[in-house]
């Protein structure tokens, strides 16, 4: 337990850094992420030529401080994030495994409702629900859940597929389990690591959705920042202006590849067929 | 340690092929651990040799190893030579050895499905094998047509447009031989080829590739653990255990007069539908892992004369009579078969 | 004779499959009756797709017999009570082929083993912990070995720890489905033996399916061949694998390889393959391969006649009027 990869721990570092940074955010950001400055538009970070080390990492074309954008970003990015993943998971999950655990009748009337969602048009769907109840932040969470659960439903019914012609479910049957202690003892654990990896990949996918949808007006309302919709603003400068996209990618990059490494680091950890082995 | 040269010279004058001292360790460093050590044998032209043991004892990587197909970390940590007709395959290039591995020397594995292509019908994977080694008279498809009827594959001609999920698992084997043999090799090494076959088809593909052998005067190497297809199939017989041949002979004396006590164990612990026993005879334990080899002889810690000098690496013995055994006490009576 | 524990009356199971786009009915299993005694071990012999696997999960209740009845200490299967049922599941344990799919990679060795126990009423953790520690024991591991992972043992280690999982709810059945044949050869003998035992000291009944029939010699009483679904010979274990009547069990014998350079040539070799069960040959299954079929054979199938072996062999060479 005690050696940990190099690569883990950086990752792991990182994130707890974006999250203590996202969670202290108005204390830590040096100005207010909302308000302008006119007399300082578009400055370039402050090691550039022309930069302000009052404003670190530079600002935008309404002259706001870039960090503290990131900053108050990250809160918005993360938190749709966790709960986005959190939702869809734990519904596609469970839809998958019921589907792919009892098959027959079950599993086609499921895996019909995930090809509805798949072929269902998501920018249309949020442009209704953006319509009906304007902009919020649980639109956002709503759509962008919507629209990931699917891909869990499909792997764990794949992978259940595969569990569940085991010898070890047959002998649980055999023992007098019940269907529901089957799955939770047997067929849940066994179906985690993929599961693990899809919700890690999904961070970076549930980051640019949620700058679409607020880009669309169904988010959050501008002009609270996130990473995404700040990518999407940035995009127009990215010659003349780099830092405006660039930086909140980078920390999307970076979110998303610390995630990724810490998921592949628990989905090893959880696999005891992969530890206490010694070659 | 190794089994000296005047055994290999009374079994027969010029061998097709003789393995000397080989030994592959899972990496390149002198103390990496050896899945195989200082293993020597040599099979005739025409005759057949085969490699007894259990998993881990190293008979599928000594296959591998004279056909150069270990993954690449264990044939660097490959010592020895391998003398095909006085040629050493362990010092030859990729180039020399495609040379040898498809033509001269040829391999039947354990899994058919494993050696075909899913997606290529049986016909263009038969064909592609041909044509690298033109021989033969007629075009291409009738000799197709013909490898599938030395395999007794009913109806060849519709044959080669299956694939091989149309075929059941002997069909399948067939065709693995017919794409082995179809290049007439003088040297097949087959590991374990009925394993994963029912026993009625496992006895017909034995008898197939029986015959197959004395009219292409092919020798064999026949790598398995069931002593049943050994008294079938082999001439001679190496026994392996944890890595080191432990006992080399004629068939016949291997069976009435094993020398070691792991070999005399192994073959009194199977049940045959004469004996009516109440219990086994049983071989305590189980075979040592790679890294977890005892010292001196492999076998003292599950042999019933275990004694102190066991402890120290055993001599071979029988040296010159073609008969080899690798104990410090070996037996010398005779075994009775149930 | 006592009552038998588990017994089967013409059962039979029919899955509905598609092949090249046509609904077929696939007879997997066709009526079979069997009757297994305490402290008795009942051979089941064949090849792959003679409906073995089939039987042994009807016999288990993984699957329900289209026709015919499992009956379990007289009573019906479909007509068990909850309080039976339960029952059922703790008097009948089954062994699988291959220990690695048998047991829950996820699971540590003690939980794997205590499964069993896990539905049965008014156990204390103190009773499991205890009961676990002793199966281990029972089958030559350590009770210390409950806390370690399937991962951490050897392929016969595995074996032993399902066997162990098989007796910890003191089962009074033990179906067998080729337990030893994935194992090494050196640790064959070992299972083979530990099930002897165990099959002594409690008196189990057990039902021991196997292609071997040294194996199959050595472990059992009574002796059912199946080919194609169906049992076309029974009889005692040491006749069966030794003086058979059936051509396709003389042809299983043959196959059976002795380990002796100088055995002689058998008398019926093995030939052709196993016909397609999705259109299985009329007449007597096994005509299409048998090196003494008849005109008759692949007319009429053979009904069960007396064989000289105190069994019973469906074949018409053991009818006088039609062997002439």
């Amino acid at each position: 337990m005690t050696s940990l990869p190099v690569s883990v721990r950086v990752a792991l570092i990182l994130l707890l850094l974006f999250v203590v940074v996202a969670l202290l955010g108005p204390f830590i950001a040096p100005h207010d992420p909302l308000a302008g400055s006119l007399r300082a538009r578009l400055l370039p970070p402050a090691w550039q030529e022309g930069g302000d080390w009052a404003y670190l990492l530079g600002t935008d074309r309404l002259g706001r401080d870039v960090l503290s954008r990131i900053i108050a970003g990250a809160r918005i990015s993360l938190t749709v994030c966790v709960i986005v993943i959190a939702i869809a998971g734990t519904i596609g999950t469970l839809i998958g495994t019921i589907a792919g655990y009892f098959g027959g009748w079950t599993d086609r009337m499921l895996m019909r409702l995930v090809d509805l969602a798949l072929s269902f048009p998501v920018i249309l769907l949020a442009l209704l629900i953006g319509a009906i109840s304007g902009p919020s932040f649980a639109n956002i969470v709503i759509v962008i859940s919507l629209v990931l659960w699917s891909q869990y439903a499909r792997m764990a019914r794949g992978e259940t597929l595969k569990i569940r012609n085991e010898d070890y479910v047959d002998l649980a049957r055999t023992s007098g389990l019940s269907d529901m202690r089957i799955i939770t003892r047997h067929i849940l654990p066994n179906i985690a690591p993929p599961l693990i990896v899809i919700a890690t990949l999904q961070v970076g996918i549930v980051i640019v959705l949620e700058a679409s949808l607020s880009f669309l007006g169904v988010g959050v309302p501008p002009p609270n920042p996130s990473w995404g919709s700040m990518v999407a603003d940035g995009r127009s400068y990215i010659v003349t202006a780099w830092w405006l996209c660039m930086l909140p990618g980078l920390a999307i990059l970076l979110t998303v590849m610390s995630i990724n490494i810490v998921g592949d680091a628990l989905a090893d950890r959880i696999n005891p067929a992969l530890r206490g082995r010694n070659l | 340690m190794t089994f000296p040269a005047s055994i290999r010279e009374a079994s027969s004058p010029s061998p097709l092929l003789s393995v000397e001292d080989l030994t592959v360790r899972v990496g390149p460093e002198p103390d990496a651990p050896a899945l195989i050590e200082n293993v020597s044998l040599s099979i005739a032209p025409g005759e057949t040799l085969g490699l007894v043991g259990e998993s881990g004892s190293g008979k599928t990587t000594t296959g591998m190893a004279i056909m150069r197909l270990l993954p690449q970390a264990l044939d660097r940590g490959m010592h020895g030579r391998i003398l095909y007709q006085g040629d050493d395959v362990a010092a030859m290039d990729a180039k020399q050895l495609s040379g040898v591995r498809g033509g001269e020397i040829s391999m039947i594995l354990q899994d058919p499905m494993a050696s075909l292509n899913p997606v290529f019908s049986i016909g263009s994977q038969l064909k592609e094998g041909l044509r690298r080694h033109a021989t033969g008279e007629g075009s291409l498809h009738e000799r197709a047509v013909r490898a599938l009827d030395d395999v007794r594959i009913p109806s060849p001609e519709a044959r080669l447009a299956n694939f091989p999920h149309q075929m059941s698992g002997g069909m399948r084997q067939r065709v693995v031989g017919a794409i082995s043999l179809a290049r007439a090799p003088k040297l097949l090494i087959a590991d374990e080829p009925t394993t994963s076959l029912d026993v009625t088809i496992q006895y017909q593909f034995l008898e197939l590739l029986k015959a197959l052998q004395q009219r292409l005067g092919m020798a064999m190497l026949f790598i398995t653990h069931d002593f049943g297809v050994v008294a079938r199939m082999c001439d001679r017989v190496a026994v392996m255990y944890a890595g080191q041949i432990v006992e080399e002979g004629p068939v016949r004396d291997i069976f009435r007069r094993p020398a070691h006590w792991y070999t005399r164990a192994l073959l009194d612990s199977v049940p045959t539908v004469n004996s009516s026993l109440e219990r086994l005879p049983t071989i305590p334990g189980s075979p040592p892992h790679v890294g977890a080899r005892p010292q001196g002889c492999r076998f003292h810690p599950r042999c019933a004369n275990a004694q102190a000098r066991c402890q120290e690496p055993p001599p071979i013995t029988g040296a010159g009579t073609g008969r080899a055994v690798r104990c410090w006490f070996p037996l010398d009576s005779e075994r009775t078969i149930a | 004779m006592s009552a038998p524990i588990l017994s089967a009356e013409g059962i039979g199971r029919v899955f509905s499959v598609r092949h090249h786009g046509r609904q077929h009915s696939l007879h997997a299993v066709t009526d079979v009756a069997l009757a297994l005694q305490p402290g008795r071990t009942l051979g089941v012999v064949g090849e792959s797709g003679c409906g073995k696997t089939t039987l042994n999960r009807m016999l288990l209740m993984l699957d329900t017999p289209t026709t015919g009845t499992v009956r379990f200490g007289g009573t019906p299967l479909a007509e068990l009570s909850k309080a039976q049922r339960q029952e059922f599941r703790r008097a009948v344990q089954p062994v699988f082929q291959n220990p690695f799919s048998s047991l829950d990679p996820r699971m540590w060795v003690g939980g794997i083993v205590a499964e069993p126990l896990s539905t049965i009423p008014g156990l204390t953790r103190k009773d499991i912990d205890q009961r676990v520690g002793e199966v281990l024991e029972a089958v030559g591991l350590r009770a210390a070995d409950a806390k370690r992972f399937p991962s951490e043992f050897s392929g016969g280690q595995r074996q032993r720890i399902a066997i162990a999982r098989a007796i910890a709810s003191r089962p009074r059945v033990l179906m067998l489905d080729e337990p030893v044949s994935s194992q090494d050869i050196s640790i064959r003998a070992q299972i083979l033996n530990l099930l002897k035992d165990l099959q002594d000291e409690y008196g189990l009944g057990c039902v021991f399916i196997s292609h071997d029939l040294a194996t199959v010699r050595f472990m059992a009483h009574e002796v059912i061949v199946m080919y194609l679904g169906r049992v076309i010979e029974r009889g005692a274990a040491a006749a069966i694998c030794t003086a058979p009547s059936h051509p396709y069990t003389k042809a299983l014998l043959a196959a059976a390889l002795p380990p002796d350079p100088d055995a002689p040539p058998p008398e019926l070799p093995p030939r052709g393959e196993l016909p397609s069960p999705l259109v299985p040959p009329g007449g007597c299954a096994y005509h299409t391969r048998c090196p003494l079929a008849m005109e008759v054979c692949a007319r009429i199938r053979p009904a069960d006649l007396a064989a000289p072996h105190g069994g019973s062999a469906a074949c018409h060479l053991l009818d006088p009027e039609l062997a002439q």
